[in-house]
């Protein structure tokens, strides 16, 4: 979609909407005495940014980045509009359920501050390139999944391992908690660094499931993890019978859709629920056990593993990452180091800390090592992968340099025969003094980094 | 210009995901509200967008303003192309197509106006919103809201920093957080579940069906054991290492779940029965001494609670109680005697209720039964704030001195709002600079009126320094994270779920930090 913001009024418009911003930014303050008073703004302005997710972070993400004066942002999102999503999801309305949030947004944002270009995937995150990701200056993620963001995360570290510094700001919500964290990836800790942090979710144990039910909550967890695996498995073998489901019958719909038993629940179709609902039930009065509880509403929540959400813990914890955004790509205030937990309920409590990265973090991390030797016997590279293979039990390391210079390479073959000659190589004479040889093999994590020293002694 | 639309309200579905946290009484309270905006500046737009979003049923904006982009840039509910426009009408329509159902009110004047000239039109209102008002009519305001039980929520939002503040007499709920305390009653069981578990004979079982109790039975058989035996209950360290023995001896092969859960809670056998401490605050508050015909109906409740402890020595049973590893059969029958023992506390208790109302001239059943039940069902979860007025903080403010010789302390931004509201009130309009002799002369004021020592003053201008960058922009991430915090607080105070803040929080953007204070 061609933007306004070639024409000259839209522009105009903008700087008449951002004169005053724009002098804050020249201006140094007691907590930024090194602003530059001629800061290029139309620089900073133009900054890419991707924004990953349109959903209730998202929108509120998008709306704080436009109007804040950024003209260029992406913006992924693989969800289309549910009506359940209205509460929160400013940007969309009744009209637009069942289209894609991420073009929806996009047109809400544009129509609204039509000098901010937004441009919309309907994707996974997943279904872009790394090459994709190399273009913006900063990413901000608005998820709902752990996956997506270890996703993202690991992408964006990947990428700073070339050499591109690119700033993650990774948002989460859920009721009146949530969080806002700025992750430089390979710098601080990342998000996989801290992945021990997260609270496990409420699972029932299989045999209480299966054999002994107490509570509501174990006779739907029966009727959706057991019995309607069993029951579409039954129904597979036995295409004749329509009649067989128990299912009360509330319109030709249902007729229809009960003559082929889809073999995955999807808690959007209504007649799946309603089918859980009533052998939940079932199950509950087989066991004695109160089942006023169990309607549509009480299966959804625990189907979905529906996380509860508002729209003001949503507008605190994008805004907490969109004021790190920008103090980060203005440099007109030092910016979040490098969590900020906040929790609602009992009056509005923040915990600002800084998260310590893992060295031996999966994604982000490296092991270190240092290895000394005499100057009157340097040693070969040979006898050195001979050690750290011994002491780390690897398989068939390969080793470079940290400017990425390949010594030696155990696959693939050319390569290997390529760099075989280097084994039987004085390491002095492979690399310089202030470079660290870098191993990586199956056996590790992550890679490690060795240092090398000399010393007089013989 | 986008045009409203009127649509059918939402079904209650779409809201779902927030009735988790506040359930169908809390979405009631809020779709009956109705919320006042005073300056529909960027802050006071977000606020009320996160009220309108879960579905507040009607809200009005009085300001007096034309919307003027170089001030109104960063709001998101003005479009570029209504310069000169009246700002009230032009953010009311943005706000109200974030739900069609929505009821749009605006006024175009001055809020101090219709402060002077007609305060009772407030009384209207559920929540008021306020920013930039003038000193003495916001006082004004506050008296009069107050008076009618109407929490006024102020906020302020410069540059990168930005303040709340909730006014209100007194908050009350029963939901002050949404965990349910466990209410065993294991050192002190009632005489049906002592029978109960007597009855199951324990020592005679064999290990297969001991396998099948509840940690509960568990517990209670292994505590009358030992009271058999000593003649007391168990109390010190050497008790606590003979009863956990006698657990240990019974365990029998490894399907002993329940016994590893009687192992892990064996100590609650030694805790006395206690009140909560906020349970305690609330028997203990003059509400709940003396009652008379105004008293609410949680005070009236609060009241025959007091009574029926006094009567009975304990709070009515919760009655609820966790999963636990037993067998269906044993499970239910346990629960069942929970569910008997809270019945007939809750009837008891019920009886006090009516009682109360009676001595006061109301019909005994002018508190619905399924009140009083939440009100059962919660009874260690009430809680009650009061809140200091604005009016009093600022005549009167407490422990600045000890906030500001915290290093680490946000208290001195306190201080650059405090000013910068008295040069909005004041006639001659000077702007909010370090250097200026007004400022300087405010700051100089203000520290005397209150005898602060004099070192602390340097904290204080380097805010100000900071918050005159911004002359009076908003920057829009800042200012949609007061508006939310703004909102969040008001939803806690519509739904009576959690707590709000008491009674002033203070957002750093610069640092990411909040801190609340009570002044």
């Amino acid at each position: 979609m061609v933007s306004l913001a070639t024409s000259t009024s839209a522009s105009q418009i903008d700087e008449l909407r951002h004169s005053q911003w724009s002098q804050m930014l020249r201006r140094r303050g007691p907590f930024a005495p090194d602003v530059d008073p001629h800061l290029d703004l139309n620089g900073v302005f133009s900054s890419k940014i991707l924004v990953v997710g349109a959903g209730g972070l998202g929108c509120e993400i998008l709306k704080n980045l436009a109007l804040s004066g950024f003209r260029d942002l992406h913006v992924i999102d693989m969800d289309t509009i549910d009506v359940t999503n209205l509460n929160r999801q400013f940007l969309f309305t009744e009209n637009d359920v069942g289209n894609p949030k991420a073009s929806v947004a996009a047109k809400a944002i544009m129509r609204r501050i039509p000098s901010t270009t937004v441009t919309a995937f309907h994707c996974r995150i997943q279904d872009k390139p790394l090459e994709y990701y190399k273009q913006f200056q900063l990413v901000v993620c608005g998820l709902d999944s752990v996956e997506a963001r270890r996703w993202i995360n690991s992408t964006l570290v990947s990428i700073s391992k070339g050499g591109d510094f690119l700033p993650l700001i990774d948002g989460g919500s859920e009721g009146l908690k949530g969080q806002a964290r700025v992750i430089l990836p390979s710098i601080t800790s990342c998000y996989e660094c801290s992945l021990d942090m997260l609270t496990p979710k409420t699972s029932y144990p299989i045999c209480t499931i299966a054999n002994t039910p107490r509570l509501p909550e174990h006779c739907v967890e029966w009727a959706f993890l057991l019995e309607w695996p069993r029951a579409a498995v039954s129904k597979s073998e036995n295409t004749k019978s329509s009649e067989e489901i128990s299912i009360q019958d509330e319109g030709s719909l249902r007729e229809e859709a009960s003559v082929s038993l889809a073999p995955a629940f999807d808690p959007d179709i209504p007649w799946h629920v309603d089918w859980i609902v009533d052998h939940a039930r079932a199950r509950a009065a087989a066991f004695n056990i109160n089942a006023s509880e169990i309607d549509r509403f009480f299966v959804l929540g625990i189907v979905k593993r529906i996380i509860p959400a508002v729209a003001s813990t949503n507008a605190i914890i994008a805004a907490a990452c969109c004021n790190e955004v920008l103090k980060i790509l203005t440099d007109c205030n030092p910016s979040l180091d490098n969590y900020m937990m906040f929790v609602g309920e009992d009056g509005t409590y923040t915990f600002t800390f800084n998260l310590e990265k893992r060295s031996d973090c999966s994604v982000c991390g490296v092991l270190t090592e240092s290895y000394t030797y005499s100057k009157a016997r340097p040693p070969l590279l040979s006898t050195l992968i001979n050690h750290y293979k011994t002491t780390y039990q690897l398989t068939s390391p390969s080793v470079s340099s940290t400017s990425g210079f390949p010594l030696y390479f155990s696959s693939p073959i050319p390569l290997q025969q390529a760099t075989s000659n280097n084994l039987s190589k004085p390491i002095v004479d492979l690399i310089s003094p202030s470079q660290q040889l870098v191993f990586t093999d199956k056996a590790l994590t992550t890679s490690l980094y060795v240092s090398l020293q000399d010393s007089d002694e013989p | 210009m986008d045009n409203p639309c009127k649509m059918q309200k939402y079904d209650s579905f779409t809201n779902s995901r927030q009735v988790r946290i506040w359930k169908a009484e809390g979405q009631n309270a809020i779709e009956q509200s109705h919320i006042c905006l005073l300056n529909a500046n960027t802050v006071g737009c977000e606020a009320l967008k996160n009220t309108i979003l879960p579905g507040i049923r009607e809200f009005t904006v009085i300001d007096a303003s034309v919307v003027d982009l170089k001030h109104d840039g960063s709001n998101f509910f003005v479009q570029y192309d209504q310069e000169g426009q009246s700002r009230a009408l032009c953010t009311g329509t943005l706000l109200q197509q974030l739900n069609p159902s929505v009821e749009m009110n605006y006024q175009q004047m001055e809020p101090e106006k219709l402060i002077e000239e007609d305060i009772e039109f407030f009384s209207r209102f559920t929540i008021v919103f306020a920013s930039k008002l003038k000193l003495n009519a916001m006082l004004r305001l506050e008296a009069f809201l107050r008076s009618k039980g109407i929490p006024l929520i102020y906020y302020n939002s410069i540059g990168f920093v930005g303040i709340i503040r909730i006014s209100v007499p007194e908050y009350t709920t029963v939901q002050s957080q949404s965990e349910v305390p466990l209410d065993l009653r294991l050192r002190n069981p009632w005489p049906e579940l002592i029978d109960h578990v007597r009855s199951l004979n324990v020592s005679q079982m064999d290990g297969t069906k001991r396998n099948e109790l509840t940690y509960i039975e568990l517990l209670i058989h292994y505590m009358l054991q030992f009271e058999a035996l000593h003649h007391r209950k168990p109390e010190n360290s050497d008790d606590r290492k003979v009863l956990q023995g006698m657990i240990r001896k019974d365990i029998n092969g490894q399907a002993s779940e329940n016994y590893e859960e009687a192992l892990s809670s064996y100590w609650r056998v030694f805790q006395e029965y206690k009140i909560p401490s906020n349970v305690m605050e609330v028997l203990q508050d003059e509400k709940s001494q003396f009652i008379n015909e105004k008293s609410t109906d949680f005070w009236v409740m609060c009241h025959s609670l007091k009574c029926f402890y006094e009567e009975k020595g304990t709070l009515p049973l919760l009655g609820t109680l966790p999963d636990m590893h037993s067998n269906t059969q044993r499970y239910l029958s346990i629960k069942h005697l929970y569910n008997e023992k809270y019945l007939v506390d809750f009837a008891a208790f019920k009886i006090f209720v009516q009682r109360t109302l009676q001595s006061q001239n109301r019909h005994v059943d002018d508190i619905p039964e399924v009140i009083i039940k939440r009100f059962c069902k919660n009874v260690l979860n009430i809680k009650f704030l009061r809140y200091r007025s604005i009016q009093e903080e600022l005549e009167s403010p407490k422990h600045l001195d000890s906030f500001l010789s915290d290093e680490n302390s946000l208290i001195p931004w306190y201080f650059a709002f405090r000013i910068s509201e008295q040069l909005l009130s004041s006639p001659t309009q000077s702007s909010l600079e370090k250097e200026s002799p007004v400022v300087k002369s405010l700051v100089d004021t203000l520290f005397e009126k209150y005898s602060l020592k004099q070192e602390y003053k340097k904290k204080v201008l380097k805010c100000i320094d900071e918050l005159s960058r911004a002359s009076d922009y908003e920057v829009h991430p800042v200012s949609s994270l007061v508006g939310g915090i703004a909102a969040q607080e008001a939803i806690k105070i519509l739904t009576k779920h959690y707590l709000p803040l008491n009674h002033t929080c203070i957002f750093d953007g610069v640092l990411s930090k909040t801190e609340t204070f009570n002044i």
